[in-house]
């Protein structure tokens, strides 16, 4: 496949929701509407999670395919803020704070795949399950066990802790 | 209106990504619901309601975007949908062929598909209509125009078909009514 085939982001971005809304849909045809909403919540973020694993490890196969192999574990980051953040979410990380023993935190002031989502920060949560997996798949790519979360903020602004769990 | 001048004019309008984002992504998705649902059929169902319900959201990107002015007959929509419609979101160009002699019925021809790309299907999911999304979108968006359509997949390139063709069949152009009311 050509790498600079394009499609229009609009695609993906309904594509997501519709896959969110399929998760929520399906958990509530498993577990029974309204029975316990956070064991639904929880049920709905693994799947989300575990799929967007997937996709993300691929990505990241494709996206180093001609890089040189990273240098220690801060480069394998900044390669996530960057390079990979630039091709998944259309603009680079905004901050990165580390503690440099192996916990990350990622600033996006601005995440693209929730910034048209009109809501409060809870009501935003599953529309950031599967970007949590991408990452975290990425991660699990070049060599990285790690746990991630996310903070969200008004406006969009989304912070993502990265806790390497290899140790 | 030069089709191929829109062409050119509809790749650009809208915000680009790399199509692998959207390529593994929904081949992920298609994988969950084989996975959640061992009909073939319910699969192809599903993916159609989740085409539907992009549709009726993707038709007014495209409204605002597009630039082009009404369509006047279900030709001259089809003639926009592969001409305008595929290059915008899809990045590929598309054909209007067959049509039937009512006017009523085309095919919309294409060679790559973006959805299409890495994927294989194994022989006992031959049922399988792993675009079906596709069709899902194209009845979606039109039925935002008062065009009722059905529209199936005949021939895919995951199949062994030379090419991709949807078939586009016009079923019912909805009015608007309007009643008298009390003020």
């Amino acid at each position: 496949m050509n790498t600079s085939a394009q499609v229009a982001d609009s695609c993906f971005e309904l594509l997501h929701m519709q896959m969110v809304d399929y998760f929520i849909a399906q958990a509530e045809k498993e577990e029974g509407v309204g029975k316990d909403p956070l064991r639904l919540e929880k049920k709905v973020h693994s799947k989300l999670q575990n799929l967007g694993f997937d996709v993300g490890h691929r990505l990241a196969e494709r996206y180093t395919k001609d890089l040189q192999r990273f240098t220690g574990q801060l480069n394998i980051i900044k390669f996530i803020c960057k390079e990979f953040w630039q091709a998944v979410f259309r603009k680079p990380v905004d901050k990165l704070q580390t503690n440099y023993r192996g916990i990350y935190v990622l600033h996006d002031n601005k995440f693209s795949w929730i910034s048209k989502i009109s809501g409060t920060p809870e009501q935003c949560k599953p529309y950031l399950a599967f970007a949590c997996g991408v990452i975290k798949g990425a991660l699990s790519n070049l060599g990285v066990k790690a746990s991630v979360m996310v903070e969200i903020s008004p406006q969009a602004a989304c912070e993502f802790r990265i806790v390497d769990i290899s140790q | 209106d030069n089709p191929a001048f829109l062409e050119l004019a509809a790749h650009d309008m809208s915000d680009k990504i790399n199509a692998e984002l959207l390529t593994m992504t929904y081949g992920a998705m298609v994988q969950q619901l084989l996975k959640d649902h061992k009909d073939v059929k319910t699969v192809n169902a599903e993916l159609h309601k989740m085409g539907y319900n992009i549709g009726v959201r993707l038709i007014d990107e495209f409204l605002a975007k597009a630039n082009i002015s009404n369509c006047s007959n279900f030709r001259e929509t089809s003639q926009v949908i592969a001409k305008v419609g595929f290059k915008m979101f899809l990045g590929i160009t598309a054909d209007v062929t067959k049509w039937r002699q009512d006017g009523k019925q085309c095919s919309i021809t294409f060679k790559g598909n973006p959805l299409n790309e890495f994927v294989e299907i194994p022989p006992k999911y031959s049922k399988l209509r792993y675009s079906n999304i596709l069709c899902g979108v194209l009845c979606g968006s039109l039925h935002m125009v008062n065009l009722l359509v059905e529209a199936e997949f005949v021939q895919d390139v995951l199949l062994g078909d030379p090419d991709n063709e949807i078939r586009l069949t016009l079923k019912e152009v909805l009015q608007e009514e309007y009643h008298d009311d009390e003020v």
